[in-house]
C-alpha cells in the first residue's frame, strides 16, 4: 500500500490514531482498493473501533494489491504495528498541523515495516518506520441494520453529556424511552455502592437529529471508549449515530463522513443480570444482593459476550493465555510442596509410622513429578525431585526458592505468606514473644536521621 | 431535617467550588455544618489527615444562596452536620465548571436515596431550547447530636502577637525556597509590625524578614513589644498555602507563643481559620 495525506487532512488521521490509540494497544492497517481500514480492539475483547478512510480522502492511494508491482491477484499485505510507536509519530497534532504539508504511508512488505513520512516546510522530510507483523483481518461480527434502536445527534450534545461524569467512571447506563434518554452512572460493581457518587442526566427527544426507539431499553457500556469516539467526533462537528438492541448485544456508534472517512465503534453491553439493574431502577432501591463474580473491570462480564461477536485468531492472547496458565500451574506446584511440607512433618513427629508413610511418599513424588515434566524445566525442579526425601529445613528452602521466582519487589505479601507465615498475621501475635526476637542478625542499612 | 438551596450566579457558583476544592486539597474528610445564616465547612484536626491543618471556613448563606431552606432536627437545634468526602464533592462541581455552558443554577439538596446524599442538581442550558438537568448524588454521614461538641467554633486563641500577613502569594514562594531546608518553619512576629519567617538547620539558618507590616487592632492592647514565635510543620504550611484557591482581601497572622500560628482569611461573605499547632519536636 502507498498513499499520500494531503496537509488539510492530516489532522482528522492523527486524531484518527489518538481515538484508536484509546482502545487498544495495536493498531491494524488493512489496506482494500476502495480505502484502508484502521482498526483496533481492546484487551478485554469488549471495545472494538474501526476507521475507514476511503481514496478520495487521500491525494493519492494505492493499495497495493496486483497492478505496478506484482502479479495480479495478489492481496494487500494486512498488519498490525505498536499502538505506542504508531501515536509516538502523532503525538503532537498541533506541531504537525503547522509543519506539515503532506504526509505519506507505506507498508513495506519485503521489510515488514509501515513507513511514515512527514514532508514538512522547508523541505524538512521526517521518516519514521513502523516495524508490522502479518496478521489476518480484524472482523467484528455486528450488524447495524438489525438495531432496533437508533439515535443520532450532533457529537457536542453527547459529549457535553459526558462532560458530567466523573473523570474516573468506569460504565454509564444509558436508559431510552420514546421521549427521554437518561444517561446514569453505573455502580454496582464497586466495594461500596453507598460510598459512590450517583450522577444522572436527562436528555430530551428533541435534542437529537433523529430518535427512533420503538421499545423502553437501558444499556450499559464502557465510557472510556464513547469518549474517544467523541473526542474524534467533535472537533469535525459531525454528527454521532448509535444503534442498540437490548442489553447483551452490541452498541454500535458511528460517524460518518461518506465518502471521505467513516468510523465505526462497537461496544460490548453488559448481559442483564436479573438482580442488579433491575433493582437499582426501584426506588427503594437497596444493594442487598450482587453478582457473585465481582464485576470489576467490565472485562468480566463484557468480555464473554465480545467473544462471541469477535473472531479473529490472534497469536498474542494465545501466548499471554500460556503466561497465565504457567503461573496456575506454579501454584499448583507449591500446593504440592506444601502437601509435602505437611507429610514429612507428620513424620518427623511420628517416627514410628514413617514405614507406612516411606511408601506413600514415593507415590507423591512420582505424581507431582509427572505433574511438574509438563512446565518448563526450572531448577527448583531439580531440587524438588532431589530434596524429596529431606527433612524440614531443607524443604523450607525449597519453599524460599519457588518463592522468589515470581516476587516483583514492592509488591505486598502474597497470600502465599500469609499461608505460610499464618501466625504472623495473626491479631493476637506478638513478635516479643517469639524467642531470639532481639538479637540483631544484621543492623538496619541505612541511618534514618 | 431537611435542607435545600438554590444558586443562581455563576460567581457565587464558582466561589463555592473553588472552597471545596480548597478544603479537599486539605484533607480528606471534612464536616459541613448548616445552620439558618451560615454555612461551614470545618476539618477537625483530630479526624482528618495527619498532614492537614485544621480549619475553621464560615460562609455567608445569604451571599451564595437565592433559595436557602433549613429545618434541623428540632427548633432549639435547627442546625445539621455532615460527614463527607470534599473531594466527591470537589469533582462533582468541577464537572460543570469547565464545561462550556456555564450552568444556569445549582441546587443543593439533602436527600435520603440509597443512603443519605447530598444531591446536586445541575441546570445546564443546552444546545436546543430544552433545559438540561444532571443530578449527582454524593453520600455523606449525618453526625449524631452528641457528636456535634466535637465540631464547635474554636476559640479565638489567646494570641501574644498579630500581624496582618504580605501576599500569600509572597509568602508561598518563600516557604517553597525553605521546604527543601527543613521540615519545620519558624513564624515569629512582634506587634510593631515585622514577621520573621525562618528555618534553621545544622548547616545553615535562613530567615525573611517582613517589615511594616500593618498590625491589627484588637481592643484589650496589653503590649509586651517582645517578638513571640511559634514552630510549625513546614509541609502542613505548604499544604495550607497550595490549596488555597480563594484570595483573601486579607489575612490575618496570629501567633500563641510556642502554641500555635493561627491564620485568617478574610474575604467579603467568608473567612476561613486555619490553626497550625506548634510542632511537637523541636
Amino acid at each position: 500500500m502507498k498513499c499520500t495525506i494531503p496537509g488539510s487532512n492530516i489532522k482528522v488521521f492523527g486524531r484518527a490514531i489518538h481515538s484508536l490509540a484509546r482502545i487498544g494497544e495495536e493498531l491494524y492497517v488493512e489496506p482494500y482498493p476502495t480505502g484502508v481500514y484502521f482498526r483496533a480492539v481492546n484487551s478485554s475483547r469488549s471495545a472494538f473501533a474501526s476507521f475507514h478512510f476511503g481514496s478520495r480522502f487521500f491525494a493519492h492511494y494505492n493499495d497495493g494489491s496486483g497492478g505496478q508491482q506484482s502479479a495480479a491477484g495478489e492481496e494487500a499485505v494486512k498488519c498490525k504495528v505498536s499502538m505506542k510507536a504508531c501515536l509516538n509519530v502523532f503525538k503532537s497534532l498541533v506541531t504537525l498541523v503547522r509543519s506539515v504539508e503532506r504526509s505519506k504511508l507505506f507498508l513495506d512488505g519485503e521489510e515488514a515495516k509501515l513507513g511514515i513520512q512527514f514532508i514538512c516546510k522547508y523541505g524538512i522530510v521526517k521518516s519514521y518506520n513502523l516495524p508490522f507483523i502479518e496478521c489476518e483481518t480484524l472482523h467484528a461480527a455486528y450488524d447495524k441494520t438489525s438495531c432496533t434502536n437508533y439515535i443520532k445527534s450532533q457529537a457536542q450534545v453527547l459529549s457535553k453529556a459526558v462532560i458530567n461524569f466523573q473523570s474516573n467512571q468506569e460504565e454509564v447506563t444509558l436508559c431510552v424511552s420514546s421521549n427521554k434518554i437518561v444517561i446514569r452512572t453505573f455502580v454496582d460493581d464497586v466495594p461500596d455502592p453507598g460510598k459512590a457518587i450517583h450522577t444522572e442526566l436527562t436528555l430530551e427527544a428533541g435534542e437529537f437529529d433523529s430518535y427512533n426507539i420503538p421499545d423502553d431499553c437501558e444499556v450499559t457500556f464502557c465510557l472510556k471508549e464513547l469518549r474517544a469516539i467523541l473526542a474524534f467526533a467533535e472537533p469535525i462537528n459531525l454528527s454521532v449515530a448509535s444503534y442498540f438492541t437490548e442489553p447483551g448485544n452490541p452498541i454500535i456508534f458511528a460517524v460518518d463522513n461518506h465518502p471521505m472517512f467513516e468510523s465505526t465503534f462497537v461496544l460490548a453491553t453488559m448481559a442483564p443480570k436479573s438482580n442488579t439493574q433491575a433493582s437499582r431502577n426501584k426506588a427503594t432501591d437497596k444493594h442487598t444482593s450482587k453478582p457473585g463474580n465481582g464485576q470489576r473491570s467490565s472485562a468480566s462480564p463484557s468480555c464473554s459476550q465480545a467473544a462471541s461477536w469477535m473472531k479473529t485468531p490472534m497469536p498474542s492472547t494465545s501466548g499471554l493465555k500460556q503466561a497465565n496458565s504457567s503461573t496456575v500451574r506454579r501454584s499448583e506446584q507449591i500446593t504440592n510442596i506444601s502437601n509435602r511440607f505437611d507429610e514429612s512433618r507428620a513424620r518427623l513427629s511420628s517416627p514410628h509410622n514413617s514405614s507406612t508413610r516411606g511408601n506413600h511418599n514415593p507415590q507423591l513424588g512420582n505424581g507431582s513429578a509427572r505433574h511438574l515434566s509438563t512446565q518448563p524445566v526450572t531448577h527448583t525442579n531439580n531440587v524438588n525431585a532431589s530434596q524429596l526425601e529431606i527433612s524440614l529445613p531443607n524443604l523450607d528452602v525449597v519453599n524460599k526458592v519457588t518463592e522468589e521466582e515470581d516476587v516483583i519487589p514492592g509488591t505486598p505479601p502474597s497470600k502465599r505468606a500469609k499461608f505460610f507465615f499464618r501466625r504472623c498475621f495473626e491479631s493476637t501475635f506478638d513478635p516479643t514473644t517469639v524467642p531470639g526476637h532481639d538479637r540483631i542478625l544484621a543492623s538496619d542499612s541505612d541511618d534514618d536521621s | 431535617m431537611k435542607f435545600r438551596g438554590k444558586m443562581v450566579d455563576i460567581t457565587c457558583i464558582k466561589q463555592f467550588s473553588n472552597i471545596v476544592s480548597t478544603v479537599a486539597r486539605l484533607s480528606k474528610i471534612c464536616v459541613l455544618r448548616i445552620t439558618k445564616e451560615h454555612v461551614y465547612f470545618i476539618i477537625h484536626e483530630s479526624g482528618a489527615v495527619e498532614s492537614s491543618p485544621g480549619l475553621w471556613a464560615e460562609l455567608d448563606q445569604g451571599h451564595f444562596f437565592n433559595e436557602f431552606h433549613v429545618e434541623g432536627v428540632s427548633q432549639e437545634d435547627n442546625q445539621i452536620f455532615l460527614e463527607l468526602e470534599p473531594d466527591k464533592l470537589s469533582k462533582t462541581l468541577n464537572s460543570f465548571k469547565t464545561a462550556q455552558p456555564a450552568p444556569r443554577s445549582l441546587k443543593v439538596k439533602l436527600t435520603r436515596k440509597h443512603s443519605p446524599c447530598l444531591t446536586l442538581e445541575v441546570e445546564l442550558p443546552s444546545l436546543s431550547v430544552h433545559a438540561r438537568t444532571v443530578v449527582h448524588d454524593v453520600p455523606v454521614t449525618l453526625i449524631p447530636r452528641r457528636q456535634w461538641h466535637v465540631y464547635q467554633e474554636p476559640e479565638m486563641p489567646q494570641f501574644d502577637s498579630s500581624v496582618y500577613l504580605p501576599p500569600l502569594r509572597q509568602i508561598k514562594h518563600v516557604v517553597d525556597r525553605m521546604k527543601t531546608l527543613s521540615q519545620h518553619i519558624t513564624f515569629s512576629a512582634n506587634r510593631r509590625g515585622t514577621l520573621i519567617i525562618s528555618v534553621s538547620t545544622d548547616v545553615v539558618d535562613v530567615s525573611t524578614h517582613f517589615k511594616n507590616l500593618s498590625v491589627p487592632v484588637w481592643g484589650d492592647d496589653n503590649d509586651t513589644g517582645g517578638t513571640h514565635s511559634a514552630t510549625v510543620d513546614i509541609k502542613k504550611l505548604g499544604l495550607l498555602l497550595q490549596g488555597s484557591q480563594i484570595n483573601p482581601t486579607k489575612v490575618i497572622c496570629n501567633i500563641v507563643a510556642n502554641r500555635m500560628v493561627h491564620m485568617f482569611l478574610l474575604h467579603d461573605d467568608v473567612t476561613l481559620q486555619y490553626f497550625l499547632p506548634a510542632a511537637t519536636n523541636t
